[in-house]
């Protein structure tokens, strides 16, 4: 690790944070319904789209009524989505003429696009054509942004209001998640990425004649606008097979950079917003402080890992002053690259500019246990808003349990319902990871798929099931995941994690909402300062570790003591 | 990086046909039954 990988990362995350703020505060004004500076040409297509589809905007849904008509939304963006694929080889864009996906294929990638995980079983640029591309999965990856969006509004509503039976309304949200917030700054991002030399065409291919003097055709498409959403959006669905380490997708370090601040940039101002609509910033900001906190101790154990590099190479008398550079790009270095890996997969994001399955040990177990966190560090757009809101309240519930206080947050008090609905979220996770990773490590069919034996190959099949409930998208790519077994369990895993999680949160809005607020006492448990905070991490930290220590003891852990011990597989 | 597998190769059209059905009713029913959860969570 060098001081100057250090001010690089600390450069990027600067940039974030200081690009967050005012988009927090806009945001927060966009789903207020006040006037900001896009109203003037918005607000006639806001009242066009609900004109057409029979919105009443100023009618507003309760938690269940704005649950389902998410519900038949994305039930409807599967089908669209997946017919799509089915059809490719009849539609036009196809410039490449790519035969139709298969049926688990297009049935694990719609499921994938829908529930902004964009896990991509297969390769982009030789498997969808272009109209596939920007009509269904770029799509997708706004439509899913905007749920997760409109969900952590929701969530926010619950407790700014008092006594209230309702929570804003679905359409509206979506729409202006859409239109306010994603088109535009995917527009200026997008622009952005051209200017570093992201390519933005409609043509197939370039054909080049190599040095051997054989042709070569070389996958050409519209990356930068892709690009652009799949960072925003925490979706990493990328254009090329091999995501952000393409040079065409990334090709120089103003790229990478560009890539991991639009990454982190909309779900950190997201905290921003919901500290302005309760009406107390701090709130918001110690969210965001210990989402932080834990992003960048994970940065640092990927960075020390990865510039540790491979003793067995050492001592084999490879020259590793540059650290462990397998799977990694050289123009990116190792901080930006160890920055990427833990803002991936502490976001839901899932793009990838380093290979996690060439990480050491301690590596690639910092990624891996920042899935199965929760992905609330800082988590996906919304999803890990209210992810982290739900441990906060699971937080402020011990805290009161150790004082023997009625809890409190934001001056809604918790009672034994939200608690039964926090914990039927919580507890999913954990049992639709370790249950589906363990049917997959004892099935012979399953196991076939693993690129390496012993401990690695468990850590390959635990990532892709910890990415899939966590709707990252990521995987230790060692793992053929283009079976049936696992185009079908990961999509049911996807499914899962976004939706079965995401439902108990909404029901929990909807009982806080109406709960009427009452004002803080010398008896009630600051939710704004550093022990709040501290109290926080720790509970995620205990939370995930008596969860996961077993499974991740089995696997990245002992390989890494395995590793010392000049053992491998 | 993404996994990349093996593709399946062509399969009859019927066969391909019932597939369809089979996957389109996993996810449809997928998200009916998160419909029916949403329903129980509100009993809670």
């Amino acid at each position: 690790m060098t001081l100057i990988g250090w001010l690089q990362i600390a450069l990027v995350l600067g940039a974030v944070v200081a690009g967050a703020w005012p988009l927090g505060n806009y945001m927060a004004r966009v789903f207020q319904g006040e006037k900001t500076w896009l109203s003037a040409v918005l607000r006639p297509v806001e009242r066009v789209f609900y004109s057409a589809a029979g919105i009443r905007a100023e009618k507003e849904q309760s938690w269940l009524s704005y649950a389902l008509a998410m519900l038949v939304f994305n039930g409807a963006g599967f089908l669209l989505l997946y017919g799509l694929m089915r059809l490719q080889a009849m539609m036009p864009l196809n410039p490449r003429g790519f035969a139709s996906v298969t049926p688990d294929l297009a049935f694990n990638t719609a499921i994938s696009f829908v529930t902004n995980t964009n896990w991509q079983a297969y390769g982009g640029e030789t498997t969808m054509s272009h109209l596939v591309q920007m009509a269904g999965l770029t799509v997708q990856n706004f439509l899913s942004a905007a749920t997760g969006i409109s969900f952590a509004l929701a969530v926010t509503r619950a407790f700014a209001r008092s006594s209230a039976q309702t929570l804003g309304n679905f359409w509206v949200d979506m729409t202006r998640a859409t239109l306010y917030v994603l088109l535009p700054l995917s527009l200026v991002v997008a622009i952005a990425f051209a200017l570093t030399g992201v390519p933005q065409t409609l043509a197939g291919s370039v054909e080049v004649t190599t040095l051997e003097g054989t042709k070569q055709a070389i996958a050409l498409g519209p990356v930068a606008s892709q690009e652009a959403i799949k960072q925003l959006g925490t979706n990493g669905g990328g254009f090329f097979n091999v995501n952000a380490a393409h040079p065409f997708e990334n090709p120089n370090t103003w790229s990478n950079m560009l890539s991991i601040w639009s990454m982190l940039l909309v779900s950190t101002a997201l905290t921003f917003t919901f500290g302005h609509m309760v009406g107390d910033r701090r709130q918001g900001m110690a969210l965001l402080a210990a989402m932080y906190v834990l992003l960048v101790a994970a940065t640092g154990v990927v960075y020390w890992a990865e510039t540790s590099a491979n003793p067995l190479l050492a001592r084999a008398g490879v020259d590793i002053t540059a650290g462990n550079m397998e799977g990694k790009e050289i123009r990116f270095g190792q901080a930006l690259s160890a920055l990427y890996v833990a803002a991936t997969t502490g976001l839901s994001c899932g793009a990838v500019n380093t290979m996690h399955d060439s990480l050491m040990p301690l590596g690639g177990l910092a990624p891996l246990l920042l899935m199965q966190l929760g992905e609330i560090l800082p988590g996906g757009v919304g999803s890990g808003l209210y992810g982290m809101i739900v441990v906060a309240l699971l937080t402020v519930f011990i805290a009161g349990l150790m004082v023997g206080r009625t809890p409190e947050y934001l001056g809604k008090k918790i009672e034994a319902r939200e608690m039964k609905l926090a914990m039927l979220a919580l507890l999913f996770l954990p049992l639709a990871i370790l249950g589906f990773s363990a049917a997959a490590a004892m099935l012979p069919f399953a196991l076939e798929s693993r690129a390496n034996l012993g401990p690695h190959g468990l850590s390959e099949i635990l990532y892709a099931y910890s990415s899939a409930v966590g709707n990252n998208g990521s995987a230790f790519a060692g793992l053929n995941a283009n079976t049936p077994w696992y185009n079908i369990t990961l999509g049911i895993a996807m499914l899962l994690g976004r939706f079965a999680y995401v439902v108990p949160v909404m029901a929990i809005a909807g009982a806080v909402a109406a709960k009427k607020k009452v004002p803080a006492s010398s008896g009630t448990f600051p939710t704004d300062g550093a022990l709040f905070v501290g109290l926080l991490i720790s509970v995620i930290l205990i939370l995930g570790g008596l969860q996961f220590f077993p499974a991740l003891a089995l696997g990245p852990i002992v390989e890494h003591f395995l590793m010392h011990a000049s053992k491998t597989f | 990086m993404r996994s990349q597998g093996n593709l399946s190769s062509a399969t009859p059209q019927w066969r391909s046909g019932m597939l369809d059905l089979v996957f389109l009713a996993l996810g449809s029913g997928g998200f009916a039954l998160l419909g029916a959860y949403a329903m129980l969570c509100d009993r809670l």
